[in-house]
């Protein structure tokens, strides 16, 4: 995993950042991918794009995501073909060039696990 | 007469043709193989550019570019970035589409083009394109073809080696 920005504070998901999220949804299904590790780091539940997943991580956002929960979301999405894996990290990157703050780290944490 | 002469050839030729192993090549499993072996082909030369963009930059020379506003440098680059992956693995992925294309056409399953379709949309968001509304393409073409950037990249390495204030 490259970088070393992953240590991220609370953020509240910006329409931007969901609608990257519908993006990457639309290339892969993100919940089946990260099914295993939701029950370990909550805000990954953000990554299903459903509405009733984004009230969730909205809700857990007080917790911080750290380096070692970013090392799992990278086991997790190790297994994605690199053709789908090179589009996911075109859409967090086009993402986190536009936001700021923790938000901007989050995207570069995806970015960096993909 | 003419006719049946023609009609033995063409049985003479499939005969040969099972006699030497090789496949009718309009024969679904044989289509759905060349497309399955063009596609790992594409998978592997994708890893092998996506390694590329990890590359150390050294300097970006371009005055047009660094006339541009912060967050315009930093959508250019990422379309720049977006023209090197999509060069990297041009020969790969049209070797696919062509085998994907062959094979939908004859077996009129759609499955696969369905999702390539998906696959290949741009992605950029509206915010991008509005942002680059009123960007000569011309520029950024040329921009792609510099020796720093026609091949893969990351575009935020590139932003932070042109502003380096911004790490």
């Amino acid at each position: 995993m490259k970088g070393d920005f992953c240590n991220i504070g609370a953020f509240t998901p910006s329409s931007r950042t969901q609608d990257a999220i519908k993006d990457m949804n639309n290339v892969i299904d993100m919940s089946s991918v990260l099914s295993a590790i939701v029950t370990m780091v909550p805000l990954f539940q953000i990554f299903a794009g459903k509405k009733s997943f984004l009230g969730v991580a909205t809700a857990s956002a007080s917790y911080n995501i750290h380096t070692g929960e970013w090392k799992t979301f990278a086991d997790a999405v190790n297994g994605v073909e690199l053709v789908k894996k090179d589009r996911l990290r075109f859409i967090a990157t086009q993402a986190e060039l536009y936001s700021v703050g923790e938000e901007r780290k989050f995207w570069r944490c995806v970015s960096n696990a993909l | 007469m003419h006719y049946k002469r023609k009609y033995l050839l063409g049985i003479i030729a499939l005969i040969s043709f099972n006699a030497v192993g090789v496949s009718w090549p309009y024969d679904e499993s044989t289509l759905l193989n060349k497309m399955n072996n063009t596609y790992s082909a594409l998978e592997s030369k994708t890893g092998a550019c996506m390694d590329l963009s990890e590359r150390k930059l050294v300097s970006i020379q371009n005055d047009w570019l660094y006339s541009q506003d912060e967050l315009k440098q930093k959508i250019i680059l990422l379309v720049v970035s977006r023209i090197a992956s999509e060069r990297c693995v041009e020969e790969e992925k049209t070797a696919y589409t062509m085998a994907l294309m062959n094979y939908t056409s004859e077996t009129e399953d759609k499955t696969y083009i369905d999702k390539w379709l998906v696959l290949n949309k741009s992605l950029y968001t509206q915010e991008t394109l509005n942002l680059l509304s009123d960007v000569d393409p011309e520029k950024i073409i040329s921009l792609s073809k510099s020796t720093e950037l026609s091949k893969p990249f990351d575009p935020r390495t590139a932003y932070e080696l042109i502003t380096p204030e911004s790490k």
